[in-house]
């Protein structure tokens, strides 16, 4: 396990040396997107559209959504933290092959079709740590710009400053490793004993659910 | 006597300042024990950023997490106590202020249209969970910013009564954990509903998630042993802080069950991050407020 400090600019070679697990601090410029800016910023880039904010090419996503407020003219972070990234899975994997994004940061993890566009454009998922949006504040520099306003404040796109985000853990790095992917594998021998335990039957279906009964039908 | 509005205004403004920056003691503890019982450094680490954001955002009155929630309170309103005018009112009027004062994301929007008010309110927002108190001579109110990451977790199955309900309750826990794993910000609280109808039975899984103090059972018996193999089980997967590895993946499994129907009975789940945020008053009759999950309460105004 490493621990490296990332500035701008990002060059694919020194993505690919980083390693599930390894630790980063990262400091320059972050682009904020959230639902509906992914799925804006993946229907302008296939339009052929080029993106207002220039630097998200081969730069840093954060999955987040500030708490904002503006005063005396200027816009103030009050709290920034990550949000749940699986639900970027198709629309990020998208944006990282046509943006060649080098990292991504979130919580959680993004699914199949990113570990692979990753491992194709040589770009990484980094984790921090939810819920902590006041720690996080604090690395934030300054609001360089923001975009897409017409989106609400959280959805927009918020261009910042940041000086040693971190620490951020490696969670998906070029060669296709996946911290969650791992831990699911090693939670599986597990779940076969909590199941005994509990006395509970893999092959049965325990409620209805939708297109399902219950029992062995 | 009566209750005046503004005084709710105030009070509700006071709410949910101190819900979104500053958790309860209870929950700040059972945090820190859980970075005392953890015995991997990953887990660890996880756990002291947590407590070092809880103790930052305290200290600088921020935010707890980004995600503020959508506004939500539970009310019970004394039978013995008057209000002298519309306390919906007051509530709305003190979400926008909080909106801008404290300030919280501004997250509600239109389903359809996807029109954000920016305001925080409109549409039925804030919604408020009433119920009446025959005994009491005060209005006890409840903020609760919950964020969503844990809110989208939850789920509703119907079970048979051919089956051993138990069963079906720790199966549904499993078949939701196994897919969340790290993403509703573990260690998390976990509600689970049993019987009632199928809006009932997601309530009482909500309401379960601010059972306080934290770790209190069950008073029915048959709840409170499946709410110690559930957490057991969970627990044992090692999923751990953030779902990184390590033993704490839940900090308590909260049950309550509910009478139901004969044929079949709905086991709704529903889950809590670590920042378990809520905080509680009680205003008097005689224009009294006392804060209960917050002792610093109305101090620092």
């Amino acid at each position: 396990m490493k621990e490296y400090d990332l500035t701008m600019p990002l060059y694919e070679a020194g993505i690919r040396k980083l390693r599930m697990g390894d630790i980063v601090y990262y400091s320059g410029v972050v682009h904020t997107m959230r639902d509906m800016g992914h799925r804006r910023a993946v229907e302008m880039l296939i339009r052929n559209e080029e993106l207002p904010f220039k630097q998200l090419r081969e730069g840093v996503l954060w999955h987040c959504g500030p708490i904002v407020s503006f005063d005396s003219g200027k816009w103030k972070i009050f709290s920034a933290g990550p949000t749940t990234s699986s639900r970027f899975t198709d629309l990020g994997s998208e944006l990282i092959k046509l943006c060649k994004i080098r990292l991504t940061i979130g919580k959680g993890t993004m699914g199949d079709k990113a570990v692979s566009q990753m491992k194709e454009t040589g770009s990484c998922y980094l984790n921090s740590t939810g819920g902590c949006g006041a720690l996080y504040a604090q690395k934030i520099k300054g609001v360089l710009e923001v975009y897409w306003q017409d989106l609400g404040l959280p959805e927009a796109i918020w261009t910042l400053e940041v000086e040693r985000l971190g620490p951020l853990v490696v969670g998906i790095d070029t060669l296709g490793n996946s911290i969650f992917d791992a831990k699911k594998l090693e939670m599986k021998k597990e779940i076969q004993k909590v199941y005994k335990q509990s006395r509970l039957n893999f092959d049965y279906d325990y409620f209805y659910l939708p297109k399902r009964i219950p029992g062995r039908g | 006597m009566s209750i005046n509005v503004e005084i709710i205004k105030e009070t509700a403004f006071r709410l949910i300042s101190l819900a979104s920056t500053d958790l309860p003691g209870d929950v700040e503890m059972a945090l820190a024990d859980a970075y005392k019982h953890e015995d991997n450094q990953i887990a660890q680490n996880q756990l002291k950023t947590i407590l070092e954001n809880i103790n930052l955002a305290r200290s600088k009155g921020l935010s707890i997490c980004q995600d503020t929630g959508v506004p939500m309170f539970f009310a019970s309103l004394g039978l013995k106590c008057k209000i002298d005018g519309n306390p919906e009112r007051s509530i709305v009027e003190a979400v926008k202020l909080a909106t801008e004062r404290v300030p919280l994301r501004q997250n509600v929007i239109n389903p359809l249209t996807k029109k954000n008010s920016g305001t925080n309110t409109g549409w039925g927002i804030p919604h408020i969970h009433w119920e009446i108190d025959p005994e009491a001579d005060y209005l006890e109110l409840t903020a609760v910013p919950k964020g969503f990451g844990s809110e989208m977790r939850a789920v509703q199955i119907w079970a048979l009564t051919s089956e051993d309900i138990g069963r079906v309750a720790v199966k549904t826990v499993l078949d939701v954990v196994e897919s969340a794993m790290g993403e509703p910000c573990p260690p998390v609280i976990i509600g689970v509903g049993i019987g009632g109808f199928a809006d009932t039975s997601m309530y009482l899984a909500k309401r379960a998630l601010f059972r306080s103090p934290i770790g209190k059972h069950s008073n029915d018996k048959e709840a409170a042993a499946l709410e110690r193999e559930i957490l057991n089980a969970v627990n044992q997967l090692g999923l751990g802080p953030m779902g990184f590895g390590g033993k704490t993946y839940a900090l308590a499994v909260n049950v309550e069950i509910s009478g139901s129907h004969t044929a079949v009975v709905p086991v709704s789940v529903i889950f809590q991050c670590w920042a378990c945020r809520y905080s509680t008053a009680r205003i008097y009759d005689n224009g009294e407020v006392v804060f209960i999950t917050h002792e610093r309460g109305a101090k620092e105004q």
